[in-house]
């Protein structure tokens, strides 16, 4: 039986307002508001280049939907988007982030490191994804279009690319907005921008430690790529299977340099 | 017990059931998934449904089990909370 995209889209819109308000209770309305404005920034920028650099894209099964015994053109079946990519797949992210994140924390403890918690976050994401993302591929949601290792039609790229998203910006989440600390090798930096330290924000309104927490994201944006395509080519090169089964709705051909 | 410290253990107990419901909504949707999963198309590679089902148990394992352990825990929590009120 085809599932329409619309029905992700409904399912997602749903859990996510339910997700928030619970999120509002557990971790208080600023904080949670924080975690959905830095997820959407964060998943809205990485999916938006991944989409325009060839990676996958949401277009292809465009000019597909009937209304009325009429085709309607363009439409591929999301109902908002930022920019290339639908809100959905933003909020979808958050929905599932952000409980993933407070059980990690509870779980391990407030001692352990940030980043094991993240890394405990981030494999529950995963693991979530591997299940999600086949479902995607038989419906034609969307597509893969880089090489990579395939298994069950998703390149193992994109578990790679969603593990490092949580593991990124939880730890950065955790460090700034629930421990309020920071991290030393950024302080000097932090210190000219912000003109106060910001390695003891516990004296801070909750929104400037939100201004520091964005800052923090886009430092650590090019070290999320950096990540994602030294382990992604590692295992490209390795173990690939697929040098691309389709080719992507946009003129790029950035990976076309593997095939 | 005074005021504060009352309004403190309010607030405690209701995170605490904020975030148990999260992990029930987890849970919901994880099988929402499994559903989908039965219901549509078999997966690349597969050639029944009940593959899907059986792929879905074992790749999502880690997130359905943390999960059970994380809602057994806050029930802990919780029991912990409502026995120090008392």
């Amino acid at each position: 039986m085809k599932l329409d995209s619309w029905v992700l889209n409904v399912i997602l819109y749903v859990f996510f307002f339910l997700m928030l308000r619970e999120g509002r209770l557990a971790l208080g309305r600023e904080r949670t508001s924080i975690f959905l404005w830095g997820s959407i920034l964060w998943t809205g920028i990485i999916e938006n280049a991944m989409v325009m650099l060839g990676g996958y894209d949401y277009f292809a099964y465009a000019d597909y939907y009937r209304f009325g015994g009429k085709l309607i053109d363009g439409y591929a079946g999301w109902f908002c988007w930022v920019l290339f990519v639908p809100l959905a797949i933003c909020l979808g992210w958050f929905l599932l982030s952000l409980p993933a994140l407070l059980i990690s924390i509870r779980l391990l403890g407030e001692k352990r490191s940030i980043w094991i918690k993240a890394t405990c976050a981030g494999v529950m994401l995963v693991s979530f994804d591997m299940l999600l993302d086949p479902i995607s591929v038989v419906n034609e949601w969307w597509r893969w279009t880089s090489p990579g290792f395939y298994l069950r039609g998703v390149t193992l790229g994109n578990y790679i690319g969603w593990f490092f998203l949580l593991f990124f910006f939880g730890a950065l989440f955790e460090r700034t907005v629930i421990q309020k600390g920071g991290f030393a090798w950024l302080s000097g930096i932090e210190r000219w921008v912000f003109r106060e330290d910001t390695m003891d924000l516990s004296a801070m309104v909750t929104g400037r430690v939100g201004r520091i927490f964005y800052f923090r994201l886009a430092v650590f944006l090019p070290i999320f790529f950096i990540c994602c395509t030294v382990v992604a080519t590692a295992v490209t090169f390795t173990v690939a299977n697929n040098w691309g089964p389709f080719d992507s709705v946009f003129p790029n051909e950035f990976f076309d340099v593997l095939r | 017990m005074n005021p504060t410290k009352h309004a403190d253990q309010q607030s405690l107990e209701a995170a605490l059931r904020a975030k148990l419901r999260m992990a029930y909504f987890l849970l919901l949707l994880f099988v929402i998934h499994i559903v989908e999963a039965y219901i549509t198309f078999p997966f690349v590679d597969h050639t029944s449904a009940a593959q899907n089902v059986f792929y879905g148990f074992i790749v999502a394992a880690p997130f359905y089990t943390i999960n059970i352990i994380f809602i057994i825990v806050t029930y802990r929590d919780l029991a912990a909370s409502r026995q120090g009120k008392g």
